[in-house]
């Protein structure tokens, strides 16, 4: 706590109104610095209508908030899905996140990656490969930030479906095994495992790397986890295939022991029975 | 006294008694009256389940929680099923929307907007059910409690990792048949072990009386049935599309295998399916297609008919309108060696698991959702389901809720295989959209016509069967992608909120990666497969 000056000779002291002003300007100085800590309500609100998806409201109450780069981002991301849905629409909603990831900020890093988004998703004129080339140019500023994060993994969806790398089949392989030493995050590093595992086994690539993939997302999977019931199946199964019965059976045990009310109980079990022949028997 | 000013008394005399009916009414109902002093906490739920019984069994277990809960005034509305989404729809948009609604829906676009109306419960279900104290399910989490462990399409989404409903009850899909007539056919009460014997009873029942039709069918429980026979009839194949090998076929899965080439109408697999479903419609009353299931209610009852396939819902309704003993059955499936039908099952065959129903959601605008919640708790506490169980007829959704005699064989059977993916699996006959299901349906005419038959059939589906498959893909794949694109921007805003919400938030964000990528994939076989 301050203490009170002692008095001095000199100029007179502040008056009380002067000490009044300067009371509510530190109050307002001190609300300020608040607001930049923590969401100001208006702020909250509005992310809050955003999230529940109405977009228009939302827009109307970013709008409403004053010219912060959060609330720009806010309403930009409003623009996106607020009806009705138009090119004309949509190209405002990218004129105004190109605008915003002109700055290396969070908000700058979000835009740059909805921008992406947009490309991807466009309800008239996806461009995948457009979008492949915002999430390389977000990923190569190496921020590791969580748009940079979410922007990798995007990147290797598209690689490992749609938008397929250069170079032959190994040379593709090896560019998105590569993006688990992008960052440092172990969330997002579970993540890639888990995408890589399910694009490789919907191309029916039943082998080691795979099965590599998914014991690496198993073992970052807290027991909780709403995928670990999935990832416990997939890893028994691959692992049955490629002959490595240990596995199999500790997977299909583990699946059993933690989820004895599952739909699925009656046809693991049968496949641990029958783990010595063949399934279905 | 003239007329006229006779008829202006009485009109005033009306107003004033409907005004001192009202005003009774409201003093009656007033707030105070009910606590003291206090104003009660009132809960309001609306369903549409008009079936004999419901309401009253809604209302039983109403009068037993306010008795626990005197403060709490608990209202039912039941409002009829043919205009109540668009009932609901008014609700919603308007601020008197009742705190706890019956709900149900597959469609895609509308489970998008679920978040917009609805409060997710998961933090609820994660803890202890208190009205099951001193009980053997005491200390579980209460989505634990019920027989799906509380998951299922309805209760939990999918794409927003949240709880959103609890099912206050539970159905099945079964063969239900009249009893004294299978006693006189067969001298005996056992209803048919295998497909074949089932073929055999339609004849000993067409045999039995001139006139007697073995199945009531009706275009609506015929396409109820039908598609479940034929995907546990075809689940050895089916199993073989799950390239994610998650014992859980999806669509996309089996359709991918279909534009690539895998497998074609003339499949034997196909085959078998058609010549099931020839078999099954065979069995109905001569024209079920154009047939209403009401008409085949009437049959049934009437003792037209010796047996009706229908969901276990209407069972509370036959039960109170019968004259005759009502029994039930699953369809049994061909055994492994029926050399028309049989190649393709794995048996013994799940029913799909046990799967709570009548789901039943909190709305954001619930002026008390810790009471709301509350009553739910009790309606599904192994006491409160079961008053609801016995007094409804329906089957309990809560695991030890003892089950009466009379609705154990509407019992699920979760303990047999099960391959398809219980929310997003192929159906060979309601399949992947609008164009596919309709040209399926649309020609089923072809199959039962006396001239017609499996090879007609096919050759009718084959013309088009490509293009329907092709546009209600894309379609979905469209939707899904508009749905993506909404779900990014509301998990964006959640990080903006507090703790909980951006932990959820990242959570769901995982399941979303992999919805994207089976969405790349199959958009990745579109490309290859259209134009045909």
């Amino acid at each position: 706590m301050r203490s009170t000056p002692p008095p001095r000779a000199g100029p007179r002291p502040p008056g009380p109104p002067i000490r009044v002003l300067l009371a509510v300007v530190g109050v307002l100085a001190g609300a300020a610095i608040g607001r930049a800590a923590e969401p100001a309500p208006a702020s909250a609100e509005a992310w809050q209508t955003l999230s529940l998806g109405d977009d228009t409201q939302a827009a109307s109450q970013f709008a409403g908030i004053g010219a912060t780069r959060e609330a720009e981002l806010g309403a930009a991301l409003a623009a996106i899905n607020r009806p009705p849905v138009t090119p004309t629409s949509l190209h405002d909603a990218q004129r105004q996140l190109t605008e915003l990831a002109r700055t290396a900020d969070d908000p700058g890093h979000a835009a740059h990656y909805f921008l992406g988004r947009l490309l991807q998703l466009h309800p008239f004129a996806p461009d995948p490969a457009a979008a492949v080339r915002e999430y390389e140019a977000l990923v190569a500023t190496g921020a590791d930030d969580r748009w940079c994060r979410l922007a990798l993994i995007k990147l290797v969806i598209l690689r490992l479906t749609l938008v397929p790398g250069p170079g032959d089949l190994a040379a593709r392989q090896a560019a998105v095994e590569a993006a688990l030493t992008r960052t440092a995050d172990a969330g997002t590093r579970r993540d890639l495992h888990l995408v890589i595992a399910e694009a490789r086994l919907g191309d029916e690539r039943y082998d080691a790397v795979t099965l590599g993939h998914l014991r690496a997302a198993l073992a970052a999977t807290a027991p909780a986890d709403i995928l670990r019931p999935d990832l416990l199946i997939q890893t028994g199964r691959l692992a049955s295939r490629l002959g490595d019965r240990p596995v199999a059976r500790a997977s299909y045990a583990a699946f059993l022991r933690d989820y004895p009310k599952e739909r699925r109980t009656f046809t693991v079990s049968s496949a641990l029975e029958h783990l010595d022949g063949p399934f279905p028997p | 006294m003239s007329r006229r000013p006779r008829s202006i008394l009485a009109a005033l005399a009306l107003l004033a008694a409907a005004y001192a009916v009202s005003a009774l009414y409201v003093l009656h109902h007033a707030p105070a009256k009910a606590t003291g002093g206090h104003p009660p906490v009132v809960i309001r739920f609306v369903h549409w389940q008009l079936e004999s019984g419901m309401r009253e069994a809604f209302d039983l277990v109403a009068r037993r929680y306010m008795a626990l809960h005197p403060g709490i005034r608990v209202e039912q509305y039941a409002v009829p099923g043919n205009v109540y989404p668009q009932w609901l729809s008014t609700q919603l948009i308007g601020d008197d929307v009742p705190d706890l609604i019956s709900f149900n829906s597959t469609d895609q676009s509308q489970i998008a907007l679920l978040p917009r109306h609805f409060q997710p419960i998961t933090r609820w279900l994660d803890e202890p059910n208190p009205y099951n104290a001193g009980t053997k399910l005491a200390g579980l989490p209460w989505r634990l409690t019920f027989i799906d462990g509380g998951r299922n399409r309805a209760t939990y989404i999918d794409q927003f990792r949240n709880y959103y409903a609890v099912g206050l009850s539970a159905h099945s899909m079964r063969m239900f048949y009249n009893r004294d007539l299978l006693v006189a056919i067969t001298g005996k009460d056992e209803p048919p072990r295998n497909f074949r014997e089932w073929l055999e009873l339609g004849r000993k029942v067409r045999a039995h009386r001139p006139g007697l039709v073995h199945v009531a069918g009706a275009h609506d429980n015929t396409l109820w049935l039908m598609p479940t026979l034929v995907n546990q009839a075809l689940a050895r194949w089916l199993l073989a599309s799950d390239r994610e090998l998650r014992f859980s076929t999806t669509s996309f899965d089996f359709y991918r295998d279909q534009l690539e080439g895998r497998w074609n109408l003339r499949s034997p697999p196909m085959q078998a399916a058609l010549r099931i479903m020839q078999a099954f419609g065979g069995e109905m009353s001569p024209g079920f297609l154009q047939l209403h299931r009401d008409s085949a209610m009437r049959a049934f009852l009437r003792g037209e008919a010796f047996s009706i396939p229908n969901g276990t819902w209407d069972y509370p309704t036959m039960r109170a309108l019968a004259t005759f003993r009502i029994g039930a059955f699953s369809l049994p499936l061909p055994a492994a060696d029926d050399p028309d039908f049989g190649a393709y099952a794995l048996q013994p065959a799940s029913d799909g698991g046990f799967n709570s129903a009548m789901p039943f959601y909190l709305t954001r605008r619930s002026r008390h959702p810790e009471a709301a919640i509350d009553f739910l708790r009790y309606v599904t506490s192994l006491e409160g389901n079961r008053l609801f169980s016995l007094a409804s007829h329906w089957m309990p959704s809560v695991e030890g809720v003892e089950i009466e005699p009379e609705l154990r064989p509407f019992r699920q059977n979760g303990s047999g295989y099960l391959v398809i993916d219980f929310q997003n699996g192929p159906m060979l006959l309601n399949g992947p959209g609008e164009e596919y299901t309709h040209l399926f349906e649309t020609n089923l005419h072809v199959l039962y016509a006396p001239n017609g038959g499996v090879e007609a059939y096919t050759r009718a589906l084959e013309g088009d069967f490509h293009e329907a498959l092709v546009h209600d893909l894309q379609k979905q794949v469209h939707v899904q992608t508009e749905n993506l694109r909404r779900r990014d921007v509301a998990l964006a805003a959640q990080l903006h909120l507090d703790a909980e919400e951006q932990a959820e938030g990242r959570r769901q964000e995982s399941a979303l990666h992999l919805q994207e990528v089976q969405l790349c994939l199959m958009t990745a076989t579109l490309a290859r497969a259209a134009p045909p």
